[in-house]
């Protein structure tokens, strides 16, 4: 017989510096959790320094970011550059929600994170036109990752 | 200076009057726009607050990115009061706070630089507290904002001047996380503020409560909150309450938010609220306009149109009962605190630290976070698990998960949305543009927009078959025939080819016609007749219309359009049967119009009033009522033409027998004699036999949209690299023949000058080749053989045509790659979205756009947009069978003793008497003067515009309707009109080659990214429904509804 012990995945969630919205990490903290994943929601207005410490903190299986106020695409960048230099060796990183203002050049972000280094981009617009969407349902996608990062450190 | 006035005197005056206070959230930027929305509040005709809503680099005390934001003009969500000058700020308040009080609202835990510039500006009232402006957004602990707010409000509470008007600051803390917070909590938080606000100095309170979604105990809960601060504040203590229209998701489409609104105002009556904060109907979307902002002020002071719905309704008895009960919480909560400490700050802490204190779902680390509420089944926010706090608990511990959490804070935009009636949406045609649109909607209803189109109901007028229109209705003859390739031909937008058919993926023309028809099928280069693609079209047209079907009514309507009018807040589309169909959206997709004969310039000055037949589709012309024998004279040698010429030979039962070379026409002795006659004298040319994949795509070397230079002049700019691009590809299949490394190394030169001209590009080949190479080919002598020519006879001149037409064969047999000739020419086509980016993107001077419409793409429309080689092997036989007689160049015709005549004045003895006159040559542009009634109709009430361009030499206005950007109608004054769209050939001169009829398989063309543009905005407008007053019953209504 062999016993397979799966821990806990613990997740790091947190949204911009600049995002005082708190529902929306309320709620992806339940989703988490019936996800039978640890949270450590940081709160609104996460200043990456908070974001880089939680991570420096504890073994992290997966961060998520979620942002509504407009500014997701920049400050986005940001902390990814922040996180890569402190640590090549990362824990995946996933970003959602409303990222650009709802204009034109939105169409242009979910690549633009993609190439950044974020390993999933969930899209909150209707100005993002098929063709530019990361082909990427949330909220099964996120489900799929955690499931993707118990497998891999299983023993 | 007149007195400013005093905020609290204002508001009880209001009240005293009977009048409930209104006041929006406003804030921008700029000063003088900023002053120039305060100046129109205080001028409403009803008690109005002014609101300066600070921007949010400001709330978070970042003010270096404030003022760099109002130095680079990025946009600021806010008014910067912190980094405005003081004496302009106090200069653009000068005219309003005579009037209207003003108050500043902002959001900051430590609100220290905000309450001193808003003092230094002159402005007495702001907003907030230490625990609803820390905990739910801040990072700052309880205790550093409650010092920092207790050292601010008394500093503030020094800015009254005696006489002037008294320092005022209202409650935030009845609102806390905008939803899902027992009422009891916010109200004994609100007194709780107001408390430490009295505690520090102001005499001036206003308390708040943030409506929760349930009508009965919001009402109770302003009530209860009234109760409390009668019995708490002291006497000195001059307060009044202020109501805040729901601060929760907000109901997306117009009517829902409009609904709640209204809800909302009553609420605060019967609450007896004193002062109103209102949301605009855009809530949900973006932040409102001045005029958005105005107009939900007027909706909320005066009570708007709503129906008060029975079920929302309460008895005074029921309110009594629930104030008691939100009574009895919010006192023991706040006789629970109080008793903690005299010190009204340090017993929030206090609390906070107990968890005597704790809102449900706030994340801040001094907040407990183990209460949570719900909403039960009526509505109501409740406890589900009050943790410490002292409530009575409820009977068993309810959890919350995350789809129930997210269906609570959905519910009351829900609630309003669903009861707000469909968005109903008219098609103005039915054909393959207006197809084009209703795929890409039920592509989106399968890609997350299904919620969005449930709130539709779509309505498609068209008078001949729904899907295939009048152009491909099935019911023309199998002789006639496309113009593309039935590889290049879809209606399917995705990328994905899917084996079956569904909204988003399907089959390609090519592949559905081999599955069907294959008797027929001719292979990924067969030109399909066009019935055949209307059948194509209406099968995707039931595919489609199925789908949607699944989602949101759809009603095809057989009629015919003969008036759009503009009511209030919708339209109405009036039918030819008088049938008037009122509608929230248009999209006019009309499709070809058709044309009265002979509106060209050249032949305008004969007259035709006798002419037996008028020009129009081949299909549609009455083609019986030519005998055998006749003489047809056809002006025009373009598609049409072979169209009519299919007709009246191969339509009445002759055949063609072919060889290898050539063919040879047996008659059915049913034919008449046809008389082709153009300025030119050229019927069009074949189109080379494809040799390009369906995928197949062109790297231009010249022809890029970053080299081309529209400003240069567009033939210098534009045309130029066209030719050079034609060039290139001319040659290099010229070399390829020669030495197939030759090709890529003129390629490779060309890359490197990319900005040479066609001459430089033969040079170059010769050069490659080291030998003399064909002259460079002219686009218009290719068009115009015969330019300056004169025959001798009828003998020579047929003898020269046919000897062009057999070079014609031979050059199209090459293929559009392997041939010279036509892959140079084929290349247009293939660069044909640069150009039309280049022709819309508005650089073009109006003499430019007339010289390339009136001469050039002609030109290049004669060259690249030919029938397939058949028809001019077919065309040769004709000829030579005498059944088709092609006229000289100039041919015209002219009325002489009572008849019609052809007569060329190249060729002495060319003059046919004719029975008939056809004119098919397809105009450019629909016609205003003498198009279809419908667009002349609009243009004149001016529901939409011409589009024209003009500079200072010259005025062009070749025809089509205006459109802006969003693909909305432009009406008379400029303005776009609101869910007003339209595609295709009436957009024509904005847009440019809408003739085009269907998608590519694998590509997003312009012809998807326009439908994909109006299906996105008709979701908008779904989300958006706007709201109107019942419509009047109308006496025409009233009797189409007989009909």
């Amino acid at each position: 017989m062999t016993l397979v012990a799966v821990r806990r995945r613990r997740v790091v969630l947190a949204t911009t510096p600049s995002d005082c919205h708190t529902w929306n990490l309320v709620y992806l903290q339940l989703l988490l959790e019936e996800a039978n994943a640890s949270v450590v929601n940081l709160g609104p207005c996460t200043p990456h320094r908070v974001v880089i410490d939680a991570l420096a903190d504890v073994a992290t299986d997966l961060v998520v970011i979620s942002t509504l106020n407009g500014h997701g695409w920049a400050e986005g960048q940001q902390l990814m550059q922040q996180i890569r230099m402190h640590s090549l060796d990362h824990p995946p990183v996933v970003i959602g929600g409303k990222l650009g203002c709802g204009i034109a050049s939105d169409a242009h972000i979910p690549a633009t994170l993609l190439a950044a280094g974020y390993r999933a981009v969930y899209v909150d617009s209707a100005i993002v036109p098929p063709e530019a969407r990361p082909t990427r349902e949330f909220p099964s996608d996120l489900r799929h990752l955690l499931t993707q990062a118990n497998e891999a450190t299983a023993r | 200076m007149s007195e400013s006035v005093d905020f609290h005197s204002f508001v009880m005056a209001a009240s005293r009057r009977g009048r409930m206070v209104v006041q929006p959230r406003m804030g921008v930027p700029d000063l003088a726009d900023m002053g120039a929305r305060l100046l129109a509040l205080a001028a409403l005709p009803f008690p109005t607050i002014g609101t300066l809503t600070v921007d949010s680099y400001t709330r978070v005390g970042d003010l270096a990115a404030a003022r760099r934001a109002l130095l680079s003009g990025e946009p600021l969500n806010g008014f910067p009061l912190v980094t405005h000058p003081p004496e302009m700020v106090r200069a653009m308040l000068a005219p309003i706070v005579d009037k209207i009080p003003v108050q500043v609202r902002h959001g900051s835990a430590d609100p220290t630089a905000i309450l001193r510039a808003a003092r230094t500006c002159g402005i007495t009232a702001s907003e907030g507290g230490p625990v609803s402006y820390c905990l739910p957004y801040s990072r700052l602990s309880l205790g550093e904002a409650t010092r920092k707010w207790a050292a601010a409000l008394q500093e503030f509470s020094q800015s009254g001047t005696g006489t002037g008007p008294r320092p005022h600051l209202e409650t935030f803390g009845g609102c806390m996380l905008g939803q899902l917070c027992p009422p009891s909590l916010l109200v004994a938080l609100s007194i709780l503020e107001s408390l430490f606000i009295e505690q520090n100095g102001l005499r001036s309170i206003s308390l708040s409560y943030a409506e929760q979604g349930h009508s009965g105990q919001d009402i109770a809960a302003i009530r209860a909150l009234n109760i409390l601060a009668d019995e708490h504040l002291s006497p000195s203590t001059d307060w009044h309450t202020v109501h805040y229209t729901f601060m929760g998701v907000f109901p997306r489409t117009r009517r829902g938010a409009v609904a709640l609104m209204a809800h909302s105002a009553r609420t605060s009556r019967l609450g007896r609220a004193h002062r109103l904060l209102v949301k605009s109907a855009v809530e949900a979307h973006r932040l409102p306009t001045l005029s958005e902002n105005l107009g939900a002020l007027a909706l909320a002071a005066q009570g708007g149109p709503w129906q008060w719905d029975e079920q929302n309704d309460h008895t005074e008895e029921q309110i009594e009962y629930e104030t008691a009960e939100v009574l009895l919480e919010a006192r023991a909560l706040v006789d629970a605190v109080r008793s903690l400490n005299e010190n009204v700050g340090t017993a929030l802490c206090e609390a906070f630290r107990r968890g005597l204190l704790d809102v449900p779902y706030c994340l801040h680390p001094d907040n407990a976070g183990v209460a949570k509420s719900i909403l039960d089944s009526s509505g109501r926010s409740v406890w589900a698990n009050p943790g410490a706090v002292p409530v009575p608990r409820p009977g068993r511990a309810i959890t919350v998960s995350a789809g129930e959490l997210l269906s609570m804070l959905n519910r009351t935009a829900a609630e309003y949305d669903r009861d707000s009636g469909p968005c109903r949406i008219t098609f103005v045609g039915g054909g393959p543009r207006a197809l084009s649109v209703l795929e890409r909607l039920a592509t989106l209803a399968r890609g997350g927009h299904h919620e969005d189109l449930r709130h539709m109901a779509i309505s498609v007028v068209e008078p001949y078959m729904p899907g295939s229109g009048r152009i491909w209705r099935t019911n023309q003859q199998h002789v006639l025939k496309m113009n593309t390739v039935c590889q290049e031909v879809t209606m399917f937008s995705d990328l994905a080819v899917a084996a079956e058919d569904f909204a988003g993926a399907g089959r390609s023309l090519d592949q559905w016609w081999r599955d069907t028809h294959p008797e027929t099928y001719q292979g990924p280069n067969g030109y399909a007749p066009r019935a055949l693609y209307g059948a194509y079209l209406q099968h995707v047209w039931d595919v489609v219309v199925a789908e949607l079907r699944d989602v949101c009514q759809v009603e095809v309507v057989k009629g015919e359009v003969a008036d759009i009018q503009t009511a209030v807040g919708e339209y109405e589309v009036v039918l030819g049967n008088g049938r008037r169909i009122q509608t929230d959206a248009v999209v006019l997709a009309t499709g070809h119009p058709r044309t009265a004969a002979f509106d060209n310039v050249a032949l305008q000055t004969v007259d035709w009033s006798n002419a037996p037949l008028q020009g129009d589709s081949a299909a549609d012309l009455p083609i019986d009522e030519i005998a055998a024998d006749d003489e047809v004279g056809v002006c025009g040698l373009g598609l049409c033409f072979y169209d009519i010429v299919a007709l009246l030979t191969t339509g009445r039962g002759g055949v063609f027998e072919t060889d290898d070379e050539r063919a040879v026409y047996l008659p059915s002795g049913k034919e008449p004699h046809i008389i082709g006659m153009s300025r030119s004298g050229l019927p069009l040319p074949a189109r080379g036999v494809n040799q390009k994949s369906s995928n197949y795509r062109y790297q231009p070397l010249f022809f890029r949209r970053e080299s081309l230079q529209p400003t240069a002049g567009f033939r210098d700019g534009v045309l130029r690299a066209l030719l050079a691009e034609v060039h290139v590809v001319y040659y290099g299949a010229m070399l390829r023949h020669l030495d197939p490394d030759l090709e890529g190394l003129l390629r490779a030169w060309a890359s490197a000058h990319s900005r040479a001209a066609a001459d430089n590009v033969r040079a170059a080949a010769e050069h490659l080749s080291g030998k003399a190479l064909p002259d460079v080919f002219d686009l218009h002598r290719l068009a115009r053989p015969f330019d300056g020519r004169r025959f001798a006879n009828v003998t020579t001149w047929t003898d020269e045509l046919l000897q062009v037409l057999r070079r014609d064969c031979a050059e199209a047999s090459l293929g559009n790659v392997e041939g010279p000739l036509k892959a140079g020419l084929d290349v247009i086509r293939d660069v044909r979205g640069t150009l039309r980016v280049v022709l819309e993107s508005g650089q073009l001077s109006p003499a430019e756009r007339r010289d390339f419409d009136c001469d050039v793409a002609p030109v290049l429309s004669l060259l690249t947009a030919g029938p397939s080689i058949d028809r001019i092997v077919e065309l040769k036989a004709l000829i030579e069978s005498g059944v088709v007689t092609i006229a000289p160049p100039g041919a015209t015709i002219e009325r002489q003793d009572g008849g019609l005549m052809a007569i060329a004045t190249t060729i002495e003895d060319f003059a046919h008497r004719v029975d008939h006159v056809i004119d098919a040559r397809i105009p450019k542009y629909v016609s205003v003067a003498k198009d279809g009634a419908l667009l002349t109709r609009l243009m004149e009430s001016g529901t939409v515009r011409a589009w024209s361009q003009e500079d200072d030499t010259c005025v062009y206005q070749p025809g089509g309707i205006a459109i802006d950007h969003h693909a909305r109608v432009v009406m008379s004054d400029g303005r776009p009109r609101a869910a007003f769209y339209a595609l295709g050939i009436p957009t024509e001169g904005v847009r440019w080659f809408t003739q085009v009829g269907s998608g590519r398989p694998g590509r997003w063309t312009d012809y998807n990214a326009d439908a994909d543009r109006i299906a996105r905005a008709l979701i908008q407008d779904a989300q958006l429904a706007g709201v109107t007053p019942a419509p009047e019953p109308r006496r025409s209504a009233v009797a189409s509804a007989q009909i």
